[in-house]
């Protein structure tokens, strides 16, 4: 096992699931700070966003099937912020936290109810081919290379953002003073309202590119293919930092498939989930801030 | 011989210091006051003497026992009562069920024993009871038994607070502002009572009160904490006049004034908390002043 | 004592004290009489409900039951503790799949399982345990989660313990194989865990895991050892979730791991627990009940209405989505669950007041430090 150690593979999928885990931590991330809430709707976000684009492949062209797709996310994160997050604002965070889990259940129920049970859909790639030379020795496709390349002008973008414009300031000075942000004229409501919508875009763009490079999708598939990943992800990160939710990302979706391909199912099944939670529990024990995080 | 000795307490939070070679003895049967600005560290040493904090430096001993290294639990069987600045109360139980929470430590039965519903934990409960009323008729909290804590205004909850304290059946009382939000007379009240209690319990009592003249009442001694450092200590009249505290205090103003204007935030505090219950702020009760 | 204590008590609870009788309110013979029969009544209509029907119904029946024991025992660490666990996957499927490895594959009686499911599923309940009290309250919700997904992917695959895909058997007790007998079962078994947690909960230990919910800091000063308490609290929950595992492994016969997913299990106890009501056992139990009734009755009554094929194709799962926004709108609305009308029946049928106030319950009381 040791020796046949299998690294090409799992570096180009894990950059790639990484990207998508990046994507959904930076949200996580984005909403922890501005209102220290644990999302644990954010996979739903992503596949509803794969749903958006799925349903709109056939009718239009494949960008704008993707923008629908991220678009859907980012009317997910407006309604849960507005419908239940909102008028529980001043309750205890956890209250909030399974709120959004209860959101969770609604929106899968939704899609079985809709008819999605024991299907699997298969999605179109952005683009479609493969890069004419070999990385690791593996082929790697346009869409998989696009994934990541949407992550690191994601990442890049929201960097900026924060940094110099006034709504982004104010998003970050209403994470860290809320009650002297509102005397300072900041909405509060309208910051969490563009947090949620980013972080539904965000995720929604996650489901839309991540499920092409893996075929197709399953119902429920942000919950159980990128949830638990993109939240140890930003973990690592130390929940408050986005570069740091990028870089665990990047560094979860490595850790899951070198588990998942050197680890035989026969001995060891659903060792990438095991690795995961070695993961998180090793990151919680050393330094339960996260290895990037300032905690505010 | 002194019930409660903290001995060159020092402890830092990362890079501060919060408290500083700080030595406080408290004799049996003594009403020992602690005063000082705020965030002189008054509540960090009371952290300290009860086991919340470790302190780097020094030594607690409490009945002639070293206990710097004994669990907060510990101490408090050991019978250190305490009140917190912020109502340390079971806010979703009655006042009733809080009063039988603290007497944890004096139950006898297992907690397995509790579960599969012994003869004996029936009694046992029964006897906890009837010392729950007694205590709360004692301090005429009877008519509040069986209402949520969480609906009480702030000032029944510093009481009720007091009460269970008590029901910790403690030797050393440490209460952390127990006049705040009371008008003078209220708090001339709230002296005649503590003296009572001590005498009734055979307490000692370590109070930390801005109400100065309270603390001039019924104190014994007073130790007066300005940045993390022992100021000064004293008899109380001493300590009052004494230049450097007044100083510390607010520039040149006397100690009243500071203490009135504390006792007008402490009731303007007391109303935010009736209006807005429900944004509760979870984590307050053990920190106290950073 | 001489002190003197009358404060002016013009505040509003001492007023509702006051409305309440001052003192503490006993029933007459007559009350006490009316309070027997109304509480003999109910279990009389229960009972006839439950067993005059069909052997379908019984075993519909019988998996709300273990629904509200594996409900209960996520009201443990959520609503007296104050923990949130989002892998109960993993404490029922371990449970479940302890049981029937013990009575299929080790030749065991049924009683053996449920109590070895009982024992391991509190052991990895106090493992986690040991996780919690050094994590905080919900990067601690994200460790039980990971935990659930490692269960449902590795431990509930592992061939030499669960069969792999082809599933593991747990033949039912002898005398209670049919399922209106196995429903006999899991109503004893629900009322053995429903004494043991009223049991708990009016002593000792039930106090200390209150005070640990509200603050450790608090439970410390009145002398409860919180790492203690809290290790046992999760001893308890894993207790319950084992048992609930061994019934729901002997009322399936044949249990697979695709079973335990995080969806059918750990998102559905959560929110039959929070609808139900947090510490609030009365309805816990009459919301596992409702929701498996409505799971069988709800599609049947959807589809005499006209919509759509696909819906009707699909009713099944309505009982899912209107528990979900039922959660919702529980948490935002009514933080007491089903609790706010369960609660003060209670409280009556013990010897109380009849009145509809807060009692102290709900999801208010999930207090964890952020």
């Amino acid at each position: 096992m040791i020796l046949a150690l299998s690294l090409g593979r799992p570096i180009v999928l894990g950059l790639v699931q990484g990207a998508a885990f990046g994507l959904v931590a930076i949200g996580l991330v984005l909403i922890y700070k501005s209102s220290r809430v644990f999302n644990f709707a954010a996979g739903e976000f992503a596949t509803l966003g794969a749903f958006g684009y799925y349903l709109a492949n056939d009718h239009v062209p494949l960008w704008a099937a993707a923008v629908v797709g991220t678009l859907v996310g980012v009317g997910a994160g407006l309604v849960t912020e507005r419908l239940v997050v909102r008028p529980l604002a001043n309750r205890p965070k956890v209250t909030v936290l399974v709120a959004t889990a209860a959101t969770a259940i609604t929106i899968i129920a939704l899609q079985f109810l809709l008819g999605a049970t024991g299907k699997t859909f298969s999605v179109k790639p952005l683009i479609a081919g493969t890069l004419p030379f070999r990385v690791f020795g593996v082929f790697v496709s346009w869409q998989q290379l696009l994934i990541v390349v949407v992550l690191v002008l994601a990442g890049g973008a929201l960097a900026l953002f924060f940094a110099f414009t006034d709504l982004g300031l104010a998003t970050l000075a209403a994470s860290q003073e809320p009650t002297a942000s509102r005397l300072m004229g900041i909405r509060i409501n309208r910051v969490a309202m563009l947090t949620w919508a980013v972080a539904g875009g965000l995720g929604g763009l996650a489901g839309v590119l991540l499920s092409p490079t893996l075929g197709n999708f399953t119902p429920a598939y942000g919950t159980t293919d990128l949830l638990t990943q993109s939240f140890t992800a930003a973990v690592l990160g130390g929940m408050t930092s986005m570069p740091g939710a990028f870089l665990g990302g990047i560094v979860l979706g490595l850790v899951q498939n070198m588990a998942q391909f050197n680890i035989s199912p026969d001995k060891v099944p659903g060792a990438q989930f095991a690795a995961v939670l070695v993961v998180l529990v090793a990151v919680l024990a050393i330094r339960p801030t996260g290895i990037l995080g300032k905690e505010a | 011989m002194s019930v409660l000795e903290a001995d060159s307490v020092s402890i830092r939070f990362g890079g501060v210091q919060a408290l500083t070679d700080v030595t406080v003895k408290v004799g049996e049967y003594e009403i020992v006051g602690l005063i000082g600005p705020n965030g002189a560290g008054k509540t960090t040493i009371f952290n300290c003497i009860t086991g919340f904090y470790r302190p780097q430096e020094g030594r607690i001993r409490f009945k002639g026992v070293d206990v710097s290294e004994m669990p907060a639990h510990e101490r408090s069987a050991m019978g250190m009562g305490r009140t917190f600045q912020n109502v340390g109360l079971v806010k979703t139980e009655t006042v009733l069920e809080n009063m039988l929470t603290a007497q944890h430590a004096s139950i006898d039965y297992s907690p397995l024993a509790g579960i599969v519903g012994l003869p004996q934990t029936f009694r046992a409960e029964r006897k906890l009871r009837k010392r729950a009323d007694a205590l709360l008729e004692m301090l005429h909290l009877g008519h509040l038994r069986d209402l949520p804590v969480a609906g009480l205004p702030y000032g029944v909850l510093k009481r009720v607070e007091i009460a269970t304290a008590l029901a910790t059946d403690p030797d050393l009382l440490l209460l952390d502002e127990p006049g705040s939000g009371l008008g003078p007379e209220e708090a001339d009240k709230l002296g005649d009572e503590l003296l009572a209690l001590r005498d009734e319990f055979d307490l000692t009592i370590v109070m930390i009160e801005h109400h100065v003249p309270l603390v001039v009442r019924i104190c014994d001694y007073v130790y007066c904490l300005n940045f993390g450092m022992l100021l000064t200590e004293g008899l109380p009249l001493d300590v009052r006049n004494h230049p450097e505290v007044v100083a510390a205090y607010l520039g040149e103003e006397a100690p009243e004034a500071e203490a009135e204007a504390e006792r007008l935030e402490a009731a303007h505090v007391a109303a935010e908390l009736g209006a807005s219950r429900s944004s509760r702020s979870s984590e307050s009760s053990g920190s106290g002043e950073g | 004592m001489t002190a003197t204590l009358e404060r002016p008590d013009t505040d509003e609870p001492a007023e509702a004290a006051r409305h309440d009788g001052g003192g503490r309110f006993r029933p007459t013979a007559a009350g006490w009489g009316g309070r027997a029969a109304v509480g003999v009544g109910v279990l009389l209509v229960a009972l006839w409900y439950c067993l005059h029907f069909s052997q379908g119904r019984s075993d519909i029946l019988a998996s709300g039951l273990v629904i509200a024991v594996g409900a209960l025992s996520l009201n443990v660490l959520v609503g007296y503790v104050g923990q949130i666990a989002r892998g109960h996957q993993a404490f029922i499927g371990i449970g479940a799949f302890t049981a029937a490895y013990v009575i299929g594959q080790s030749g065991q009686s049924f009683y053996v399982g449920l109590l070895a499911g009982a024992a391991v599923g509190a052991v990895q309940a106090i493992v986690l345990g040991l996780i919690a009290l050094r994590v905080r309250g919900l990067y601690f919700a994200l460790v039980t989660l990971s935990w659930g997904v490692v269960a449902e992917n590795c431990f509930f695959r592992l061939k030499g313990f669960t069969g792999g895909g082809a599933g593991a058997t747990a033949p039912r007790p002898g005398g209670f194989t049919t399922d209106r007998a196995f429903f006999v079962m899991c109503a004893i078994v629900l009322s053995v865990v429903l004494l043991v947690d009223w049991r708990l909960m009016s002593t000792k230990a039930g106090r200390a895991f209150q005070a640990i919910r509200e603050s450790p800091a608090v439970a410390a000063n009145y002398g409860v050892n919180v790492q203690l308490y809290t290790l046992y609290a999760f001893a308890v929950a894993g207790t319950y979730a084992g048992v609930a595992g061994a019934l729901y492994a002997a009322r399936r016969v044949t249990i697979q791991s695709a079973d335990f997913s995080f969806a059918s299990i750990a998102l559905t106890y959560l929110i039959v627990t929070v609808v139900g009501g947090l510490r609030r056992r009365g309805g816990i139990v009459l919301f596992a009940v409702l929701y498996v009734l409505g799971g069988q009755y709800l599609p049947g009554w959807v589809r005499s209405m006209p919509i759509g094929d696909t819906l009707k194709a699909n009713a099944g799962y309505l009982v899912q989505a209107l528990s979900g926004l039922l959660a919702i709108l529980t948490l935002i609305f009514q933080p007491e669950g089903l609790g706010t009308f369960t609660a003060p029946l209670g409280r009556w049928l013990k010897g109380g007041r009849f009145h509809l106030g807060h009692g102290g319950g709900g999801a208010e009381g999930i207090n964890v430090r952020p």
